[in-house]
């Protein structure tokens, strides 16, 4: 059962943000695609908070997230995109999905950790 | 049609957006000079990552070149705080790829400040025989970086603008970057 879900094409990305989530004891999962992170989430519903790009091959983090909240009927689970892009339409497409928060890519761990576990709560 | 100041700030964007990527947090003396064409290792074993980023009236095309060399593997290895011997080729795409993500990340961001509607693809490999394909693009301007990290290690960037209507605007340089990376903005 994993605390964090972690959806990216890049394999460098999930392995940077998984070793160091795994590393402070955090358990995470993984997706490489917004239809994946579905799949995850619907699988493991003790998954608190995603942690998910936007711009990814079949389905963006956006459009997974709309899901989340209108298939999924999941209003419990904190999402938090980390990507590239910082565009205020992008984000206000985000808001009004309900996601938690935004980060700019590169990823800093110890920028967010004590965030990430608040959210765990 | 682009203009000459339109075609002047993009290359000043991506230089800055290189630059960017590139420097990270290290101490690293990170050099971005245009080049010509010439200057690009076209061998088989150079990886190419293109990245597109596209309006209704352009489409920029950003490609990185990266070289399967020691150098570059050490570079990427440390860059991604990985140890030399985890550099395989499939983590050399993976690298490569996310550095060229990270790259026109930034040029993107930069870029919304003066076009409302622009799209970023995701990253995706190509053989170099393909670009003497882009002729048919409708190219308007075509510019080559060589990137040198401490004098050493060399990776490089081609723009290419392919243009549909006019293109025209100045880049204020004199302007913050007002985006702090890896901060978690909260809703």
């Amino acid at each position: 059962m994993a605390q964090i879900l972690v959806v990216d094409d890049s394999a460098t990305v999930r392995n940077e943000v998984g070793d160091f989530l795994k590393k402070n004891g955090i358990e995470v999962a993984f997706a490489v695609d917004g239809r994946d992170g579905l799949a995850k989430l619907k699988a493991d519903p003790k998954i608190k908070l995603i942690v998910c790009d936007v711009n990814m091959p079949v389905m963006d983090g956006l459009t997974m997230t709309e899901k989340v909240r209108s298939e999924l009927n999941n209003n419990a689970v904190n999402i938090i995109m980390l990507t590239t892009e910082s565009s205020p339409a992008m984000k206000e497409r985000g808001k009004a999905a309900g996601i938690k928060g935004w980060i700019v890519k590169p990823f800093k761990g110890e920028a967010v950790l004590a965030s990430f576990k608040k959210l765990l709560m | 049609m682009t203009t000459i100041q339109a075609k002047e700030s993009l290359d000043r964007l991506f230089k800055q957006a290189i630059q960017n990527s590139f420097q990270g947090s290290t101490d690293d003396v990170v050099e971005v000079v245009v080049v010509s064409d010439d200057d690009i290792d076209k061998s088989n074993q150079t990886q190419i990552v293109v990245i597109t980023i596209s309006s209704y009236t352009f489409r920029f095309i950003c490609l990185l070149y990266c070289e399967p060399t020691d150098s570059t593997k050490q570079y990427l290895a440390r860059y991604y705080k990985k140890e030399s011997n985890d550099i395989d080729s499939d983590s050399l795409r993976e690298f490569s790829a996310e550095l060229t993500n990270m790259t026109c990340g930034k040029f993107n961001r930069d870029l919304v400040e003066y076009f409302a509607h622009v799209g970023m693809s995701t990253p995706n490999f190509i053989e170099y025989r393909s670009i003497s394909h882009f002729n048919k693009l409708h190219l308007s301007h075509v510019k080559h970086f060589k990137v040198e990290i401490n004098q050493a290690i060399r990776f490089h960037f081609s723009l290419f603008v392919s243009d549909y209507a006019n293109l025209d605007f100045k880049a204020n340089f004199a302007k913050e970057d007002d985006v702090e990376s890896g901060e978690l903005e909260l809703f």
